[in-house]
């Protein structure tokens, strides 16, 4: 089926379609559409700009905030990195203050409260009282509370025991 | 920007297709007008409706043979256009890209319009009695040429609105706007030989419906 299979069979369908070309509006009407279609663009953008300042003024600064990032790719990239940036850095500065074990203290040196030169010298005398609640001791039925044993904390002056009876 | 005649005459409604130098500086021209549109320059966008107005409009009137629902669906189309404007990356010619909106608007509508159809036809211009073949048609039938052709007109009308909407849609763009077959095809979305096989369909509806006038 095609176009060229009877021209002339058509000719006189085509010589009335002519008639539509002297179909026309009337003699203005092609001066004032493009006016009424501005209008109607114009009214339209008034009214979605106000519905966006309304909007924009009843949101909450971070909400304000957000919609100025998510309108501009690049200003969001830019935040984006730089609040990276930033939590790279925070964690850097973390490693880097990290204190050395003191030695000399044994396990309580890793607490980290040895750092201040004035603090040493009484930490290292409490350490010094410290001792291990269970004696070290390569046979494990010998476990028993050492001598220094918490239970034999040297107490004050004022702080004797006291028997308690629960009946 | 310039302002239409005031007078519209039928050659208003063909298309005039320029040729050489003259287009690529009409394209030029037309690619600084989209540009400034898509900045939101809406006397760009005037402009550029003011290029197409009387092609979209004359294709909608034909589909729809009313020119409330052609003003309405024009308006309606531009406005859609210019808010789709960020989409339009040139790939196809502009006046290609508004037809294809203005179309698919109207094709919806049609659907939607199927029992409340009623025809309100423009007036004829007082040129058609000048018009040889139109004369050839009815000189030896009337002495009252005009009365006959606005009855040609209505019968006209009526067949045009009996075909499907694609089949109408190929004969106003292809016998009365004269586009060519391609462009309807990038219109309508399809290929080249769907457009001609349509185009000698909806013929033969039409020559069947006004059989009695074209004897």
């Amino acid at each position: 089926m095609s176009e060229s299979q009877g021209p002339e069979d058509f000719a006189k369908l085509q010589q009335l379609l002519k008639l539509k070309h002297y179909e026309q509006p009337h003699p203005r009407y092609f001066n004032e559409l493009p006016g009424q279609i501005t209008a109607r663009l114009r009214a339209s953008e008034t009214v979605s700009g106000q519905r966006l300042k309304a909007e924009v003024m009843r949101a909450s600064w971070l909400q304000r905030l957000w919609r100025v990032i998510e309108g501009r790719p690049a200003l969001s990239g830019v935040v984006t990195a730089g609040a990276c940036g930033l939590l790279l850095l925070g964690g850097f500065f973390m490693v880097g203050t990290e204190p050395q074990p003191d030695l000399t203290l044994g396990a309580v040196g890793t607490t980290g409260l040895v750092q201040s030169p004035a603090a040493a010298p009484m930490l290292a005398t409490s350490a010094s009282a410290v001792t291990p609640i269970f004696a070290a001791s390569s046979n494990s039925s010998a476990i028993s509370p050492a001598t220094g044993s918490l239970f034999s904390i040297p107490l004050g002056p004022n702080l004797q025991p006291q028997p308690v009876s629960f009946r | 920007m310039t302002e239409p005649a005031s007078d519209q005459t039928a050659s208003a409604m063909e298309p005039v297709k320029p040729s050489g130098p003259v287009v690529s500086s009409a394209r030029a021209e037309e690619t600084q007008l989209i540009g400034r549109a898509q900045k939101g320059d809406l006397v760009a966008y005037d402009e550029l409706v003011r290029r197409y107005q009387e092609r979209i409009y004359a294709t909608l009137y034909h589909m729809t043979s009313n020119h409330e629902d052609a003003n309405d669906l024009t308006q309606e189309a531009f406005i859609k256009a210019y808010q789709a404007l960020q989409s339009f990356k040139g790939g196809s010619s502009f006046y290609t890209w508004v037809y294809r909106i203005a179309v698919n608007k109207t094709i919806n509508f049609l659907k939607q319009r199927k029992n409340r159809y009623a025809m309100s036809l423009n007036d004829l211009d007082f040129d058609v009695e000048k018009d040889p073949d139109l004369v050839a048609l009815v000189s030896d039938k009337t002495p009252r040429r005009d009365i006959v052709l606005g009855e040609l007109h209505k019968k006209l009308n009526e067949a045009m609105q009996k075909l499907s909407e694609q089949h109408r849609l190929v004969v106003t763009l292809h016998d009365v706007q004269g586009l060519a077959h391609e462009e309807i095809a990038e219109i309508m979305q399809c290929n080249v030989g769907t457009v001609r096989s349509r185009l000698f369909y909806a013929r033969q509806q039409l020559q069947g419906y006004l059989a009695d006038y074209l004897k």
